[in-house]
């Protein structure tokens, strides 16, 4: 088989869940609530003994974005309450295993399973890969199983390759909807009990099948998630090593006791952040607890019935809203049914059953849909084994499109669908779902948060009355205590990456955010890259703009005490200190934007 | 699939000889109708005395007809079961797709 960038990466084995442990859940929820307590503890005196009265310009925004954060990581913090994972069973077989009893087949046959590979513009060289794992899949017998490459592109390499690998090829005459329509396109034509969604470069393992099919012998579970596991991220240099290339022999001796000290640590690991696992194991995992799981897209499994008839639903219920918005109480009734008819022949006409929603994140949208369908309680599950592997935003263009379009369509949400007014959703779905949302509007208080250091920098103003005993007692019991409640919560994983993005994202949030609000369509502009340029350092000109302002600060207060002006020397530890910890969250996306090692290409 | 057709002057009536309608018919069932549009018969009446189930997959076959028989054309329902009618109601589709007792009925109404 031809041989991509990433078939040196091939022997690296996925990570392991985090076990369950009673011990530790009890104390996160010690710790979690210990942590609201003292957040609110904290708030009160922050909002009512501690603002700088002085100067309440600075001191307010920067109270609320600390609330706005609270609020944010309290809805984290609930997020993670519990583990409820869901027991496997034994893969169901036939179709009536995965039926409710009045459901039935009064002749059972085989459950029949379609796999579909959407691809658009992927190598089909590429596309292969996931056929073949696609067809190493155990399949439990007497289950049928069809493989199909929904090809959007109509390209006749592609086909050949699905030829010449013995799956079903399908293709269409326009690319309406994109990858939902895509998928809509091939429900039409195809008739498994269950759908299996892998993207062009997902690759199941032998497993995937028997170890999911079980959830279905409930016939509430619509779709199972399972995790996304990127097995080409950036692998880094250990520390002793990059220590010795640096400082030679005495670097590398002073590397390896940092590394004996700590354990091993690899420079420029994982660089753009992409291991999804904090997101997989902690969060979509415990979302089980409210059954509020969504669907990510590649690497799921979809019971038809469900997807086709909150679909039907939605269609049915979007036509009597059109054909009354045509025709609101009017005296004649001829005039009204003639209105109505015309009103339904012209929604048919235009509107598509859509199982899949045509939007940007059709993933969590239809997860959504479906759980807020009234006429039925869905269920969806969480499985936390990694059973598929697939590939990575090689550089930080292709990961900050990627980005965009997930901030971008989940805050779209928000704007069509609200959770919080949702009919048909609990209350634990609601709040899942709107904390999704919720996470992206950290960008305004981190725009406060790392543009506060400068401000003290240069206007020598603090946005606290005063640094005695009580802000210390304040400021470090509320910190200590939320650092060690997310240490628990978020065991076993390892968060870096995800907390230094979580600040370096705020352009890419905040561009978003507008997007959204101006209703356009949320896609990624950019120009193109030369043939000479090597990096993507003008897509950080926000986060250098910053970093820029935070070293010349730190050196126009060092000049003020230098010349022996007026100073502030504890507000000036303080500020140096968020402003180093900022900095080096910031440095990661630079770092990711100066990223070239050849990789990304054949 | 078997399926027995009739044709009253410019209208069809189209019966599926099959008990369930669900994902493993659908596709069949659709082409089927979807050869009667492309011939030109888009008055088409669906005779359901046979089917005591249906599912999404074959309610969606109903409407992707509905939508290919364009303005002039339309599709209705006659003979349906207890649980079809059910299946319709649950996802207001009885609005959009008409129902009658009988094919004789239907046939006169259309």
């Amino acid at each position: 088989m031809e041989q991509f960038y990433f078939s040196k990466h091939e022997h690296r084995q996925p990570y392991a869940a985090v076990p369950y442990s009673p011990w530790r859940e009890f104390l996160y929820q010690y710790l979690a609530t210990i942590n609201i307590g003292i957040g609110i503890w904290y708030f009160h005196w922050r909002w009512f003994y501690s603002l700088n009265t002085e100067a309440l310009w600075f001191s307010i925004p920067l109270a609320l974005a600390e609330t706005m954060a609270f609020l944010s990581s309290t809805l984290f913090i609930v997020n993670l309450w519990k583990h409820k994972d869901v027991p496997q069973k034994p893969p169901a077989l036939y179709a009536n295993d995965i039926l409710a009893t009045s459901d039935r087949l009064p002749e059972d046959r085989p459950l029949k399973v379609d796999v579909f590979l959407p691809t658009y513009t992927e190598d089909p060289e590429l596309v292969r890969y996931s056929i073949r794992d696609a067809k190493r899949m155990r399949c439990p017998s007497p289950v049928e199983v069809s493989i199909h490459v929904l090809d959007d592109g109509k390209r006749s390499e592609m086909q050949s390759v699905a030829e010449d690998e013995n799956v079903n090829y399908i293709t269409r005459e326009d690319n309406r909807g994109f990858k939902a329509g895509n998928l809509r396109n091939a429900m039409e034509i195809t008739s498994g009990d269950i759908l299996v969604i892998l993207d062009a470069d997902t690759r199941p393992f032998p497993n995937f099948l028997k170890n999911t099919l079980g959830y279905f012998r409930d016939p509430d579970i619509a779709w199972v998630q399972t995790p996304q596991w990127f097995y080409d991220t950036i692998e880094g240099t250990p520390l002793t090593d990059w220590y010795r290339r640096k400082l030679g022999r005495v670097g590398g001796w002073f590397g390896r006791l940092i590394e004996r000290l700590i354990g091993p640590v690899r420079i420029n690991q994982d660089l753009f952040g992409s291991d999804p696992r904090m997101f997989y194991d902690c969060i979509l995992r415990r979302r089980m607890n409210y059954n509020a799981t969504f669907c990510c897209g590649a690497g799921s499994l979809h019971r038809r019935e469900a997807v086709q008839r909150a679909a039907l639903i939605r269609y049915g219920s979007e036509m009597e809203d059109h054909i009354n918005n045509v025709t609101p109480d009017m005296e004649s009734a001829e005039l009204e049914e003639a209105l109505g008819f015309g009103a339904r022949r012209a929604f048919l006409a235009d509107t598509e059953v859509t199982p899949y929603k045509y939007h940007v994140s059709e993933d969590i949208y239809t997860s959504l849909l479906l759980h807020a369908d009234q006429t039925h309680q869905w269920k969806s599950v969480y499985h936390p084994e990694v059973i598929s592997k697939m590939l990575s935003p090689q550089d930080a263009l292709a990961y900050l499109t990627q980005s965009f379009k997930y901030a971008g369509g989940t805050l779209d949400l928000l704007r069509r669908d609200n959770p919080l007014g949702k009919p048909g959703l609990s209350s634990g779905q609601k709040t899942m779902y709107f904390a999704s949302i919720f996470s992206y509007f950290a960008a305004f208080w981190m725009v406060i948060f790392l543009i506060t250091p400068p401000i003290f920098f240069f206007t020598n103003i603090v946005p606290v009355n005063g640094f005695d005993l009580d802000f210390f007692i304040h400021i470090l019991s509320f910190q200590i205590i939320s650092q060690f409640t997310f240490m628990i919560g978020t065991w076993g994983v390892n968060t870096l990456r995800d907390v230094q993005y979580y600040v370096a994202f705020f352009p890419l949030n905040l561009k978003a955010i507008w997007t959204v609000l101006k209703g356009d369509e949320v896609k990624f502009k950019v120009t193109p890259k030369t043939s000479e340029q090597r990096t993507y350092l003008n897509l950080v000109i926000p986060q250098l703009a910053i970093i820029t302002l935070n070293v010349l600060g730190i050196l126009w207060y060092l000049g003020r005490i230098a010349m022996g002006y007026e100073y502030d020397l504890m507000g000036f530890i303080i500020a140096a200190f968020w402003s180093l910890l900022n900095m080096n969250s910031l440095l990661v996306i630079v770092r990711a934007a100066l990223w070239s090692n050849g990789e990304g290409t054949r | 699939m078997e399926v027995v057709m009739q044709e009253y002057g410019d209208i069809v009536s189209f019966k599926p000889n099959v008990s369930r309608l669900d994902a493993s018919q659908a596709v069949e069932f659709k082409d089927n109708l979807l050869q009667q549009v492309t011939v030109g018969k888009i008055r088409l009446l669906l005779n359901l005395s046979e089917v005591t189930f249906i599912d999404s997959s074959g309610l969606g076959a109903i409407i992707s007809a509905l939508r290919r028989v364009g303005v002039k054309g339309d599709v209705k329902l006659c003979c349906v079961a207890d649980q079809v009618m059910e299946m319709l109601r649950l996802t207001r589709l009885d609005k959009v797709l008409e129902v009658f007792d009988s094919e004789e009925t239907g046939i006169a109404n259309f």
